[in-house]
């Protein structure tokens, strides 16, 4: 079958779609917080009890101990939309821009695009001059925690079932006939479901320098990484660690491939430790964590000390010889030194 | 094989279209490898080989000199700085243990000052078209080193830190390929922007002696292949 050109680079064309879009990973494509030419930024103003905020400052996590802080406290949201004009006075279209905030709740990575107005059922409306207020270059949008998500006790926190996104969002119109409706918002992820430990691990541990491996086939998606506990005393596995007293907790750097890490800590050459590993979502929420291991912290040797235990002369320190070749030496380089500003003049002279 | 390059490389146009300003120095870049002698003072295998392998690490160094006398070739005087830097695993002290997996590494550096006399004989360059300038130097060293252990600090053993310096001296020996021949208004173009008289891609052999003298500790000497590029101002 012959192919014309124009078909062919269709074809070309949607081959080359379908394998980027298989090839990108299901967040790239979910909904997102969105910003635009009329509303700059945004960002969370206030927001107590949250474990992190992403580098746009659009996005806030929170976990299980976030969630039964901000139901027990009685948390507000508020978030500050910056805007280049003053959406509450009429524009050159001879109409007020601001439409109205809203807030709404989708499934953890949903894809599904959402629209809200004041007569959809798929978004809660914030009352104007109550829970949004419109400013000269910002809009403020305030909303208690508990509306937001709809959690009211501590007990929804600890039931480990919820991993939401919550939006809130403003709209805008442009011009007099609706047609064009742009929105902003933020977003806060609500995350109580606790990540899986990892299989196994095995630790190597050095006075100054110390490594940690360790084996998850099923890694949970929102894995942020890894912490290594350790003990004087043998530690129960399937824990969770805030629930066991005088661990330590320190925190592993992870290596490029995500199943090793390495961890700053000084410890004893020749002591004995038991270590034990859990992991940690983006939320901050901490899974179990595994059966410990006893483990002897290596005493190490460096060249200097290798060199020196197998008899080694040098003592360190400039060179100590009185002899008159190392004077002479020395008297000849800061001589040369002499030439270098000689030598840079001229450069200069010809340039 | 030697009589057919050098019959080539006479044949090549190597007359400057222009009047070159006259010239001072040359700085030179250079590579090599490095192993210093530190082995010497034990049977194999010794400390440095057990720590850093066999391997040589890679010389860094550039050198300015300044000619005095420019008479049949050119005399004159130069400063070098140079740098290496070896990195091994830490060892396990404890007995039975294995060192394989044990993470930690420690490091040797060296930082060689080095002040030479020197002759080029570029006679036969400028004036019977021969592109090859012969090179010899001589001159005293002084190297700076240190360790460092897997703290990133310098290491130290009962009190005795890990960081020196040995003096010593050098001779070497290079061979230069003067590169004006491969593009003469490109040659021309440097000499007037930025006063390169020549460039010049070569390779030097490096004796060094360093050991204080014949004292106690450290020898850092080694025989060193380098090679880089020079430039005449």
């Amino acid at each position: 079958m012959h192919m014309t050109g124009l078909s062919l680079r269709s074809f070309l064309c949607l081959a080359a779609g379908v394998s980027l879009m298989t090839a990108l990973p299901l967040s790239a494509l979910a909904l997102t917080p969105t910003t635009n030419a009329e509303v700059t930024s945004a960002a969370f103003t206030t927001i107590t009890h949250r474990n992190d905020i992403d580098s746009l400052g659009t996005t806030a996590y929170m976990g299980i101990d976030e969630c039964i802080d901000a139901v027990n406290g009685g948390e507000d949201i508020v978030v500050q939309f910056n805007t280049v004009s003053n959406l509450g006075l009429v524009d050159a279209s001879g109409v007020v821009p601001f439409i109205g905030g809203f807030y709404f709740e989708v499934e953890r990575d949903s894809a599904t695009s959402v629209t809200c107005s004041s007569d959809t059922t798929v978004c809660s409306v914030l009352e104007t001059d109550t829970d949004v207020t419109v400013n000269e270059t910002n809009v403020i949008a305030t909303v208690d925690f508990s509306r937001l998500t709809g959690i009211t006790s501590e007990d929804e926190c600890l039931s480990g079932e919820l991993d939401k996104e919550y939006f809130i969002r403003i709209n805008f119109q442009t011009d007099s006939t609706l047609s064009t409706v742009s929105h902003a918002d933020v977003r806060v992820i609500l995350d109580t479901q606790r990540p899986n430990p990892p299989d196994s691990f095995e630790a190597v541990l050095t006075e100054s320098a110390s490594q940690i491996t360790w084996v998850d086939d099923s890694p949970s998606s929102d894995v942020s990484g890894y912490v290594m506990y350790t003990s004087d005393v043998p530690i129960t596995g399937n824990v969770l660690a805030e629930d066991l007293e005088n661990l330590r907790r320190v925190g592993i750097i992870l290596d490029n491939n995500n199943n090793s890490g390495t961890i700053d800590a000084d410890l004893i050459p020749n002591s004995s430790l038991y270590v034990t590993i859990a992991t940690e979502d983006e939320a901050g929420n901490m899974s179990e964590v595994l059966e410990s291991q006893a483990v002897t912290v290596l005493d190490t040797v460096d060249f200097w000390e290798g060199y020196k235990t197998s008899g080694g002369t040098e003592e360190g320190g400039c060179s100590s010889t009185p002899a008159q070749p190392f004077h002479l030496s020395w008297m000849i380089l800061v001589g040369m030194l002499g030439l270098l500003p000689r030598g840079v003049r001229r450069l200069q002279s010809k340039l | 094989m030697a009589l057919t390059l050098c019959a080539t490389l006479t044949a090549l146009p190597l007359s400057n279209a222009h009047a070159e300003s006259p010239t001072y120095g040359a700085f030179e870049l250079k590579v090599g490898t490095y192993t210093p002698s530190i082995d010497e003072e034990f049977t194999a295998p010794g400390p440095y080989e057990t720590f850093f392998g066999t391997d040589s690490t890679l010389h860094l160094e550039m050198e300015w000199s300044m000619y005095f006398l420019q008479s049949i070739g050119k005399f004159g005087a130069g400063l070098s700085i140079g740098y290496a830097s070896d990195t091994g695993k830490v060892k396990v002290a404890t007995a039975g243990a294995s060192s394989s997996e044990v993470p930690g590494e420690t490091i040797f550096t060296t930082i060689p000052l080095r002040a030479s006399l020197l002759y080029r004989y570029d006679y036969s360059a400028i004036h019977h078209n021969i592109p090859l300038v012969p090179v010899v130097k001589l001159g005293l060293d002084y190297v700076f080193w240190s360790v460092e252990d897997s703290d990133g600090d310098a290491a130290s053993f009962r009190g005795v830190n890990a960081e020196g310096a040995k003096a010593g001296w050098h001779g070497a020996l290079a061979l230069h390929l003067l590169l004006d021949f491969i593009d003469n208004p490109a040659s021309s173009y440097m000499d007037m922007t930025w006063g390169v008289n020549n460039s010049y891609i070569f390779v030097e052999y490096m004796y060094t002696s360093i050991n204080d003298f014949g004292g106690d500790g450290f020898d850092l000497s080694d025989n060193i292949w380098m090679g880089g590029l020079a430039f005449e101002f």
